[in-house]
Protein backbone atom coordinates (compact mmCIF):
# COMPACT_ATOMS: atom_id res chain seq x y z
CA UNK A 1 0.00 0.00 0.00
CA UNK A 2 1.25 3.08 -0.79
CA UNK A 3 1.71 5.59 1.89
CA UNK A 4 -0.37 8.25 -0.29
CA UNK A 5 -3.26 5.91 0.08
CA UNK A 6 -2.56 4.59 3.49
CA UNK A 7 -2.52 8.15 4.78
CA UNK A 8 -6.07 8.76 3.09
CA UNK A 9 -7.38 5.73 4.91
CA UNK A 10 -6.46 6.49 8.10
CA UNK A 11 -7.70 9.97 7.67
CA UNK A 12 -11.07 8.66 7.13
CA UNK A 13 -11.04 5.94 9.73
CA UNK A 14 -10.12 8.50 12.44
CA UNK A 15 -12.65 11.14 11.13
CA UNK A 16 -10.37 13.85 10.45
CA UNK A 17 -9.31 15.93 6.93
CA UNK A 18 -7.55 14.27 4.47
CA UNK A 19 -4.16 15.47 4.90
CA UNK A 20 -2.15 16.48 1.52
CA UNK A 21 0.74 14.14 1.50
CA UNK A 22 3.89 15.75 -0.40
CA UNK A 23 7.21 13.73 -1.06
CA UNK A 24 10.31 15.36 0.48
CA UNK A 25 12.55 16.18 -2.36
CA UNK A 26 15.95 15.55 -0.27
CA UNK A 27 14.65 12.20 1.62
CA UNK A 28 12.20 10.90 -0.55
CA UNK A 29 9.63 10.94 2.48
CA UNK A 30 6.12 11.56 2.83
CA UNK A 31 5.90 14.68 4.25
CA UNK A 32 2.45 16.91 5.65
CA UNK A 33 1.84 20.44 6.55
CA UNK A 34 0.30 20.55 9.88
CA UNK A 35 -2.45 23.15 11.55
CA UNK A 36 0.78 25.14 13.32
CA UNK A 37 1.88 25.72 9.27
CA UNK A 38 4.65 23.21 10.51
CA UNK A 39 6.30 20.64 8.46
CA UNK A 40 5.99 17.10 9.68
CA UNK A 41 7.64 14.05 7.74
CA UNK A 42 7.73 10.35 8.11
CA UNK A 43 4.87 7.71 8.41
CA UNK A 44 4.93 7.37 12.32
CA UNK A 45 4.91 11.26 13.01
CA UNK A 46 2.14 12.04 10.27
CA UNK A 47 0.28 8.59 11.49
CA UNK A 48 0.69 9.56 15.15
CA UNK A 49 -0.27 13.59 14.62
CA UNK A 50 -3.33 12.21 12.31
CA UNK A 51 -4.80 10.24 15.58
CA UNK A 52 -3.91 12.54 17.87
CA UNK A 53 -5.65 15.39 16.19
CA UNK A 54 -9.19 12.80 15.59
CA UNK A 55 -11.46 12.16 18.86
CA UNK A 56 -10.27 8.72 19.02
CA UNK A 57 -7.11 9.82 20.89
CA UNK A 58 -7.48 6.27 23.09
CA UNK A 59 -6.53 4.76 19.61
CA UNK A 60 -2.65 6.07 20.61
CA UNK A 61 -2.90 3.67 24.30
CA UNK A 62 -4.58 5.27 27.23
CA UNK A 63 -1.55 5.01 29.75
CA UNK A 64 2.13 5.45 29.17
CA UNK A 65 2.81 1.34 28.75
CA UNK A 66 0.06 1.11 25.99
CA UNK A 67 0.85 3.90 24.14
CA UNK A 68 5.15 2.78 24.48
CA UNK A 69 4.19 -0.32 23.17
CA UNK A 70 2.07 1.58 20.33
CA UNK A 71 5.36 3.49 19.45
CA UNK A 72 7.63 0.23 19.31
CA UNK A 73 4.74 -1.63 17.21
CA UNK A 74 5.21 1.54 14.56
CA UNK A 75 8.93 1.96 15.14
CA UNK A 76 9.14 -2.31 14.17
CA UNK A 77 6.23 -1.45 10.84
CA UNK A 78 8.71 1.19 9.47
CA UNK A 79 12.15 -0.94 10.43
CA UNK A 80 10.78 -4.62 9.49
CA UNK A 81 7.69 -4.83 7.63
CA UNK A 82 8.22 -1.52 5.48
CA UNK A 83 11.63 -2.83 4.76
CA UNK A 84 10.83 -6.54 3.42
CA UNK A 85 12.32 -7.50 -0.36
CA UNK A 86 13.11 -10.93 -0.03
CA UNK A 87 10.81 -14.15 1.14
CA UNK A 88 13.70 -14.84 3.82
CA UNK A 89 13.01 -11.10 5.45
CA UNK A 90 9.28 -12.12 5.19
CA UNK A 91 9.49 -15.34 6.84
CA UNK A 92 11.47 -13.77 9.90
CA UNK A 93 8.48 -10.39 10.01
CA UNK A 94 5.70 -13.01 9.72
CA UNK A 95 7.20 -15.49 11.90
CA UNK A 96 8.21 -12.85 14.77
CA UNK A 97 4.37 -11.29 14.76
CA UNK A 98 2.76 -14.84 14.62
CA UNK A 99 4.66 -15.87 18.04
CA UNK A 100 3.72 -12.12 19.73
CA UNK A 101 -0.40 -12.59 19.00
CA UNK A 102 0.03 -16.11 19.70
CA UNK A 103 -1.29 -15.20 23.64
CA UNK A 104 -2.94 -12.14 22.44
CA UNK A 105 -5.86 -11.15 20.26
CA UNK A 106 -4.70 -7.44 19.41
CA UNK A 107 -0.99 -6.46 19.60
CA UNK A 108 -1.50 -3.91 22.18
CA UNK A 109 -3.96 -4.06 25.38
CA UNK A 110 -6.78 -5.71 24.75
CA UNK A 111 -8.34 -3.55 21.68
CA UNK A 112 -7.65 -2.51 18.46
CA UNK A 113 -4.84 0.41 18.48
CA UNK A 114 -2.61 2.32 15.84
CA UNK A 115 -0.40 -0.30 15.96
CA UNK A 116 -3.05 -2.65 14.96
CA UNK A 117 -3.96 -0.57 11.90
CA UNK A 118 -0.41 0.80 10.96
CA UNK A 119 0.90 -3.20 11.18
CA UNK A 120 -2.29 -4.57 8.60
CA UNK A 121 -1.59 -1.77 6.32
CA UNK A 122 2.11 -2.56 6.15
CA UNK A 123 1.28 -6.21 5.59
CA UNK A 124 -1.89 -5.97 3.74
CA UNK A 125 0.64 -6.51 0.37
CA UNK A 126 2.59 -9.51 1.68
CA UNK A 127 -0.51 -11.11 3.03
CA UNK A 128 -2.28 -11.18 -0.50
CA UNK A 129 0.98 -12.85 -1.98
CA UNK A 130 0.67 -15.62 0.42
CA UNK A 131 -0.82 -18.90 -0.10
CA UNK A 132 -3.67 -20.32 1.64
CA UNK A 133 -1.12 -23.29 2.92
CA UNK A 134 1.31 -20.34 4.15
CA UNK A 135 -1.43 -18.19 5.72
CA UNK A 136 -2.35 -21.51 7.61
CA UNK A 137 1.09 -21.79 8.57
CA UNK A 138 0.68 -18.75 10.69
CA UNK A 139 -2.25 -19.69 12.29
CA UNK A 140 -2.10 -16.43 14.80
CA UNK A 141 -1.14 -13.97 12.69
CA UNK A 142 -3.39 -14.68 10.40
CA UNK A 143 -6.60 -14.69 12.60
CA UNK A 144 -5.48 -11.49 13.91
CA UNK A 145 -5.52 -10.03 10.16
CA UNK A 146 -8.92 -11.76 9.46
CA UNK A 147 -10.27 -10.03 12.70
CA UNK A 148 -8.65 -6.45 11.75
CA UNK A 149 -9.77 -6.64 7.83
CA UNK A 150 -13.38 -7.03 9.30
CA UNK A 151 -13.51 -3.86 11.04
CA UNK A 152 -14.58 -2.29 7.62
CA UNK A 153 -13.63 1.45 9.06
CA UNK A 154 -9.92 0.19 8.76
CA UNK A 155 -10.00 -2.33 5.33
CA UNK A 156 -12.19 0.63 3.24
CA UNK A 157 -11.03 -0.12 -0.05
CA UNK A 158 -8.31 -2.66 0.20
CA UNK A 159 -9.24 -6.08 -1.12
CA UNK A 160 -10.25 -8.79 1.40
CA UNK A 161 -7.76 -11.40 1.83
CA UNK A 162 -9.40 -15.19 1.80
CA UNK A 163 -8.44 -17.26 4.55
CA UNK A 164 -9.34 -21.08 4.50
CA UNK A 165 -8.87 -23.98 7.12
CA UNK A 166 -9.13 -26.08 4.14
CA UNK A 167 -7.39 -29.59 3.60
CA UNK A 168 -7.38 -28.84 -0.07
CA UNK A 169 -4.61 -26.31 -1.13
CA UNK A 170 -6.13 -24.49 -4.92
CA UNK A 171 -3.09 -22.10 -4.64
CA UNK A 172 -0.35 -24.44 -3.81
CA UNK A 173 3.06 -22.83 -5.31
CA UNK A 174 6.02 -24.22 -2.94
CA UNK B 1 -24.90 -28.93 19.27
CA UNK B 2 -21.88 -26.81 20.99
CA UNK B 3 -19.00 -27.58 22.55
CA UNK B 4 -19.72 -30.21 25.07
CA UNK B 5 -19.75 -30.26 28.50
CA UNK B 6 -17.17 -26.82 28.73
CA UNK B 7 -16.14 -28.38 32.74
CA UNK B 8 -15.03 -31.53 30.97
CA UNK B 9 -11.54 -31.61 29.11
CA UNK B 10 -12.98 -32.46 25.79
CA UNK B 11 -15.41 -29.79 26.03
CA UNK B 12 -12.66 -26.91 26.64
CA UNK B 13 -10.68 -28.76 23.78
CA UNK B 14 -13.45 -28.65 21.29
CA UNK B 15 -13.85 -24.45 22.14
CA UNK B 16 -9.77 -24.39 21.93
CA UNK B 17 -10.46 -25.99 18.17
CA UNK B 18 -12.96 -23.75 17.89
CA UNK B 19 -11.17 -20.62 18.91
CA UNK B 20 -7.82 -21.36 16.93
CA UNK B 21 -8.70 -19.24 13.89
CA UNK B 22 -11.12 -16.98 15.86
CA UNK B 23 -11.24 -13.90 18.04
CA UNK B 24 -14.58 -14.15 19.00
CA UNK B 25 -17.41 -17.05 19.37
CA UNK B 26 -19.10 -15.08 16.68
CA UNK B 27 -18.19 -12.62 13.99
CA UNK B 28 -15.64 -10.18 14.93
CA UNK B 29 -17.21 -8.15 18.04
CA UNK B 30 -17.26 -9.48 21.35
CA UNK B 31 -21.26 -10.29 21.70
CA UNK B 32 -23.28 -11.99 24.32
CA UNK B 33 -21.86 -15.18 22.94
CA UNK B 34 -18.55 -14.59 24.32
CA UNK B 35 -20.21 -13.88 27.82
CA UNK B 36 -22.44 -16.82 28.12
CA UNK B 37 -19.44 -19.57 27.34
CA UNK B 38 -17.17 -17.07 29.39
CA UNK B 39 -19.90 -17.35 32.21
CA UNK B 40 -20.34 -21.53 31.71
CA UNK B 41 -16.42 -21.69 31.99
CA UNK B 42 -15.81 -21.63 36.08
CA UNK B 43 -12.19 -21.84 35.29
CA UNK B 44 -9.97 -20.62 33.02
CA UNK B 45 -8.21 -23.18 30.52
CA UNK B 46 -5.29 -24.87 31.16
CA UNK B 47 -2.41 -23.15 29.45
CA UNK B 48 -2.03 -26.73 27.15
CA UNK B 49 -5.33 -24.82 25.44
CA UNK B 50 -3.41 -21.98 24.17
CA UNK B 51 -6.67 -20.54 21.96
CA UNK B 52 -9.09 -21.21 24.51
CA UNK B 53 -6.76 -19.55 27.33
CA UNK B 54 -6.20 -16.45 24.82
CA UNK B 55 -9.87 -15.53 24.36
CA UNK B 56 -10.53 -16.18 27.92
CA UNK B 57 -8.22 -13.90 28.83
CA UNK B 58 -8.76 -11.57 26.12
CA UNK B 59 -12.63 -11.53 27.10
CA UNK B 60 -11.55 -11.36 30.94
CA UNK B 61 -10.23 -8.42 29.95
CA UNK B 62 -13.21 -6.32 29.48
CA UNK B 63 -14.69 -7.08 33.01
CA UNK B 64 -17.94 -5.69 34.07
CA UNK B 65 -18.62 -4.27 30.54
CA UNK B 66 -19.44 -7.89 29.72
CA UNK B 67 -22.86 -7.97 30.63
CA UNK B 68 -23.25 -5.15 28.03
CA UNK B 69 -21.69 -6.62 24.70
CA UNK B 70 -24.06 -6.17 22.04
CA UNK B 71 -25.95 -9.45 21.04
CA UNK B 72 -28.84 -12.14 22.38
CA UNK B 73 -28.01 -14.36 25.16
CA UNK B 74 -28.28 -17.81 23.66
CA UNK B 75 -27.95 -21.25 25.51
CA UNK B 76 -24.06 -22.04 25.64
CA UNK B 77 -25.40 -24.96 23.25
CA UNK B 78 -26.30 -22.81 20.31
CA UNK B 79 -22.65 -21.64 19.70
CA UNK B 80 -19.89 -23.14 18.45
CA UNK B 81 -19.61 -26.13 15.79
CA UNK B 82 -23.28 -27.75 14.89
CA UNK B 83 -21.67 -31.32 15.02
CA UNK B 84 -22.12 -33.27 18.49
CA UNK B 85 -18.39 -34.12 19.77
CA UNK B 86 -18.36 -36.77 22.25
CA UNK B 87 -15.46 -38.20 23.72
CA UNK B 88 -15.69 -41.71 22.30
CA UNK B 89 -14.37 -39.61 18.83
CA UNK B 90 -11.86 -37.69 20.33
CA UNK B 91 -9.51 -38.13 17.26
CA UNK B 92 -11.92 -36.27 14.94
CA UNK B 93 -10.66 -32.53 14.54
CA UNK B 94 -14.41 -31.50 15.67
CA UNK B 95 -13.90 -27.74 14.11
CA UNK B 96 -12.91 -28.64 10.64
CA UNK B 97 -15.38 -29.58 9.19
CA UNK B 98 -18.20 -27.19 9.35
CA UNK B 99 -15.71 -24.38 9.90
CA UNK B 100 -14.85 -24.93 6.36
CA UNK B 101 -18.85 -24.39 5.57
CA UNK B 102 -18.89 -21.73 7.23
CA UNK B 103 -15.56 -19.93 5.65
CA UNK B 104 -16.54 -21.12 2.40
CA UNK B 105 -20.20 -19.73 2.92
CA UNK B 106 -19.01 -16.31 4.05
CA UNK B 107 -16.01 -16.22 0.59
CA UNK B 108 -18.39 -17.34 -1.41
CA UNK B 109 -20.91 -15.03 -1.25
CA UNK B 110 -17.78 -12.53 -1.69
CA UNK B 111 -16.64 -14.16 -4.79
CA UNK B 112 -19.89 -14.49 -6.18
CA UNK B 113 -20.30 -10.62 -5.79
CA UNK B 114 -16.99 -10.28 -7.61
CA UNK B 115 -17.56 -12.66 -10.37
CA UNK B 116 -21.05 -11.03 -10.78
CA UNK B 117 -19.35 -7.28 -10.95
CA UNK B 118 -16.78 -8.96 -12.77
CA UNK B 119 -19.00 -10.37 -15.66
CA UNK B 120 -21.18 -6.74 -15.48
CA UNK B 121 -18.36 -4.93 -16.53
CA UNK B 122 -17.12 -7.43 -18.99
CA UNK B 123 -20.22 -7.46 -21.00
CA UNK B 124 -20.56 -3.65 -20.46
CA UNK B 125 -16.77 -3.88 -22.51
CA UNK B 126 -17.71 -6.20 -25.16
CA UNK B 127 -20.96 -3.77 -26.00
CA UNK B 128 -19.03 -0.90 -26.07
CA UNK B 129 -16.27 -2.74 -28.08
CA UNK B 130 -19.23 -4.37 -30.46
CA UNK B 131 -20.16 -0.96 -31.01
CA UNK B 132 -17.17 0.74 -32.15
CA UNK B 133 -16.64 -0.16 -35.63
CA UNK B 134 -12.64 -0.43 -35.78
CA UNK B 135 -10.35 -0.41 -38.48
CA UNK B 136 -11.20 -3.32 -41.17
CA UNK B 137 -8.74 -5.52 -41.69
CA UNK B 138 -7.60 -5.90 -45.53
CA UNK B 139 -4.97 -7.52 -47.59
CA UNK B 140 -3.74 -7.03 -51.29
CA UNK B 141 -3.03 -10.00 -52.50
CA UNK B 142 -1.73 -10.77 -56.17
CA UNK B 143 -2.48 -14.03 -57.37
CA UNK B 144 -0.46 -16.05 -60.46
CA UNK B 145 -3.08 -17.80 -62.74
CA UNK B 146 -1.33 -20.30 -64.86
CA UNK B 147 -3.09 -21.69 -68.24
CA UNK B 148 -2.66 -24.74 -69.99
CA UNK B 149 -0.90 -23.73 -72.40
CA UNK B 150 0.02 -21.04 -75.03
CA UNK B 151 -3.18 -21.59 -77.03
CA UNK B 152 -5.27 -20.76 -73.76
CA UNK B 153 -7.52 -17.54 -74.42
CA UNK B 154 -5.58 -15.36 -72.09
CA UNK B 155 -8.37 -12.45 -72.25
CA UNK B 156 -11.24 -14.89 -71.72
CA UNK B 157 -9.58 -15.96 -68.93
CA UNK B 158 -9.52 -12.72 -67.09
CA UNK B 159 -12.33 -12.28 -67.80
CA UNK B 160 -13.64 -15.24 -66.18
CA UNK B 161 -11.98 -14.52 -62.85
CA UNK B 162 -13.26 -10.63 -63.18
CA UNK B 163 -16.80 -12.35 -62.94
CA UNK B 164 -15.97 -13.57 -59.30
CA UNK B 165 -17.97 -11.53 -56.66
CA UNK B 166 -18.56 -11.31 -53.87
CA UNK B 167 -18.43 -8.70 -50.81
CA UNK B 168 -15.24 -7.58 -49.84
CA UNK B 169 -13.36 -8.65 -52.75
CA UNK B 170 -12.41 -5.98 -55.40
CA UNK B 171 -10.03 -6.69 -58.38
CA UNK B 172 -7.57 -4.74 -59.17
CA UNK B 173 -4.54 -4.45 -62.38
CA UNK B 174 -4.10 -7.02 -64.28
CA UNK B 175 -1.15 -7.92 -66.68
CA UNK B 176 0.51 -10.82 -68.51
CA UNK B 177 4.01 -12.44 -67.45
CA UNK B 178 6.02 -14.60 -69.83
CA UNK B 179 6.58 -17.91 -68.73
CA UNK B 180 8.51 -19.87 -71.01
CA UNK B 181 7.97 -21.53 -74.48
CA UNK B 182 5.28 -18.83 -75.46
CA UNK B 183 3.03 -19.21 -72.37
CA UNK B 184 2.28 -16.53 -70.47
CA UNK B 185 0.68 -16.16 -66.81
CA UNK B 186 -1.54 -14.21 -65.58
CA UNK B 187 -0.95 -11.75 -62.87
CA UNK B 188 -3.84 -9.91 -61.02
CA UNK B 189 -3.96 -8.16 -57.51
CA UNK B 190 -6.94 -7.71 -55.42
CA UNK B 191 -8.05 -6.51 -52.68
CA UNK B 192 -9.57 -8.28 -50.01
CA UNK B 193 -11.25 -7.80 -46.47
CA UNK B 194 -9.78 -10.84 -44.56
CA UNK B 195 -12.96 -11.06 -42.56
CA UNK B 196 -15.16 -11.44 -45.14
CA UNK B 197 -13.43 -13.13 -48.04
CA UNK B 198 -11.14 -16.05 -47.50
CA UNK B 199 -8.41 -16.57 -50.02
CA UNK B 200 -8.25 -20.31 -50.38
CA UNK B 201 -12.00 -19.97 -51.28
CA UNK B 202 -11.06 -17.32 -54.11
CA UNK B 203 -7.76 -19.78 -55.31
CA UNK B 204 -11.04 -22.64 -55.61
CA UNK B 205 -13.01 -20.40 -57.18
CA UNK B 206 -10.60 -19.59 -59.93
CA UNK B 207 -9.64 -23.20 -60.68
CA UNK B 208 -12.82 -23.94 -60.71
CA UNK B 209 -12.66 -22.49 -64.71
CA UNK B 210 -11.20 -25.60 -65.82
CA UNK B 211 -11.01 -24.90 -69.24
CA UNK B 212 -8.33 -22.37 -68.77
CA UNK B 213 -7.01 -22.67 -65.74
CA UNK B 214 -3.94 -24.83 -64.47
CA UNK B 215 -3.23 -23.64 -61.04
CA UNK B 216 -3.68 -20.76 -58.70
CA UNK B 217 -0.82 -19.80 -56.89
CA UNK B 218 -0.32 -16.75 -54.26
CA UNK B 219 2.46 -14.49 -55.86
CA UNK B 220 2.30 -11.74 -52.63
CA UNK B 221 0.30 -11.44 -49.98
CA UNK B 222 0.36 -8.09 -47.87
CA UNK B 223 -1.69 -6.45 -44.95
CA UNK B 224 -3.00 -3.32 -45.46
Amino acid sequence: MLCFEEFQSLANFLGVEKPNVFVDEQWKRPCVETSAGKQLCGLVSISKYLTDKSHQRSLLGTNIEESSLINQWLEYRTVYINQVHQKSDMVRVLEDLDLVLQKKVYFVGNRLTLADISIYYGLHRIFVSLTFQEKEKYLHLSRWFNQVQHVPEVRQTLPVVVFSKSRLYKTTTL
Amino acid sequence: MGFGDLKSESGVKALNDYLCDRSYIEGYQPSQADTVVFDTLKNPPAASFPHALRWYNHIASYGGERSNFPGEKKDVSAFGKTENISDSKPNKPPADDDDDIDLFGSDDEIDEEAEKLKQERLKQYQEKKSKKPGPIAKSSVVLDVKPWDDETDMAEMEKNVRTIECDGLVWGAAKLVPLAYGIKKLQIVCVVEDEKVSIDWLQEKIEEFQDYVQSVDIAAFQKI
